[in-house]
């Protein structure tokens, strides 16, 4: 089976920012939001990237990682909730024990995905968070 | 050796590579190894701190990196690039997140560090008194072997 398709009827069109020391991992998110129906609006290497990034380009989802060198992403979400109450941030991470999801959340993100990342899951997430269920 | 801190890392890493590769994932027979550790050619390590100390190895031959690379990537990686080794940086990342997702939820401390990889031929890795216990998995693209040092802080 093709891991990359993902059949998604109804899903709005979107906007994504991925945020991720990874190049595996930008490039992979990438793939899969695309294949979901979403645009690329750019990609951060780390926090302090993913907060110029979001106020330049404004996308309509942000995909964030946790562990990245510079500023984590609990740190950059905090920054842009701060700056747009509104965002709406996704948290990915390969860690994913309670502690970090409520520290994830607690920072004003509105969902949590573990690494690795399937298009489905992704997909109910977008589908989630866009506010369509 | 903190032998429940270590089958939590055999099996995420067993969980981890079915998920990310084709194929069904063996676990061979589980061994002990003195320190030091000669690599068969690219090892992910990845160092565990708090209640536990140590660090868990993920070796493998060249071609099994590429092949898991390629497979990972769904492009072909003839070479250990930045991609491919950042591939398996993130691989061995998954694969020790999930362990300590499953230890720290049943109420234990651990953090793990980024990990890092080591390419080449020849290369001894002893930066550790720790006993191992190794357990080689069989993949589809070759075996990949656990090693795993832990103690308790």
């Amino acid at each position: 089976m093709d891991r990359m398709k993902a059949e998604t009827p109804g899903l709005p069109s979107f906007r994504f920012l991925v945020v991720d020391d990874s190049e595996f991992a930008r490039r992979n998110m990438k793939k899969i939001l695309l294949s979901v129906g979403g645009e690329e609006a750019g990609s951060a290497a780390n926090g302090r990237e993913a907060i110029e990034q979001y106020m330049k380009l404004k996308p309509d989802l942000v995909f964030m990682d946790i562990t990245m060198p510079e500023m984590e992403g609990v740190e950059a979400v905090q920054g842009i909730i701060h700056r747009d109450a509104s965002a709406k941030i996704v948290m990915v991470s390969s860690n994913g024990y309670q502690e970090m999801i409520k520290a994830a959340l607690e920072s004003g993100a509105k969902h949590f995905l573990t690494k690795p990342v399937e298009p489905l899951q992704v997909a109910s997430v977008v589908s989630f968070v866009l506010g369509e269920v | 050796m903190r032998y429940d801190f270590v089958n939590p890392f055999v099996s995420s890493a067993r969980e981890i590579l079915e998920e990310v590769l084709s194929g069904r994932i063996d676990a061979g027979k589980i061994r002990l190894s003195p320190a030091p550790v000669s690599s068969r050619g690219v090892t992910a390590i990845v160092g565990v701190t708090g209640e536990g100390e140590g660090r868990v190895l993920f070796d493998m031959s060249r071609e099994t990196a590429l092949a898991i690379a390629t497979e990972m990537n769904q492009e072909s990686q003839n070479d250990l690039g930045v991609l491919a080794k950042d591939t398996l940086s993130e691989l061995a990342s998954m694969m020790t997140g999930r362990a300590i997702t499953v230890l720290n939820d049943r109420g234990h401390n651990l953090r793990v560090s980024p990990p890092t990889l080591i390419a080449g031929d020849n290369v001894t890795i002893s930066n550790s008194e720790l006993e191992t216990l190794v357990v080689p998995l069989s993949t589809s693209c070759g075996e990949v072997i656990v090693n795993v040092a832990m103690e308790t802080r």
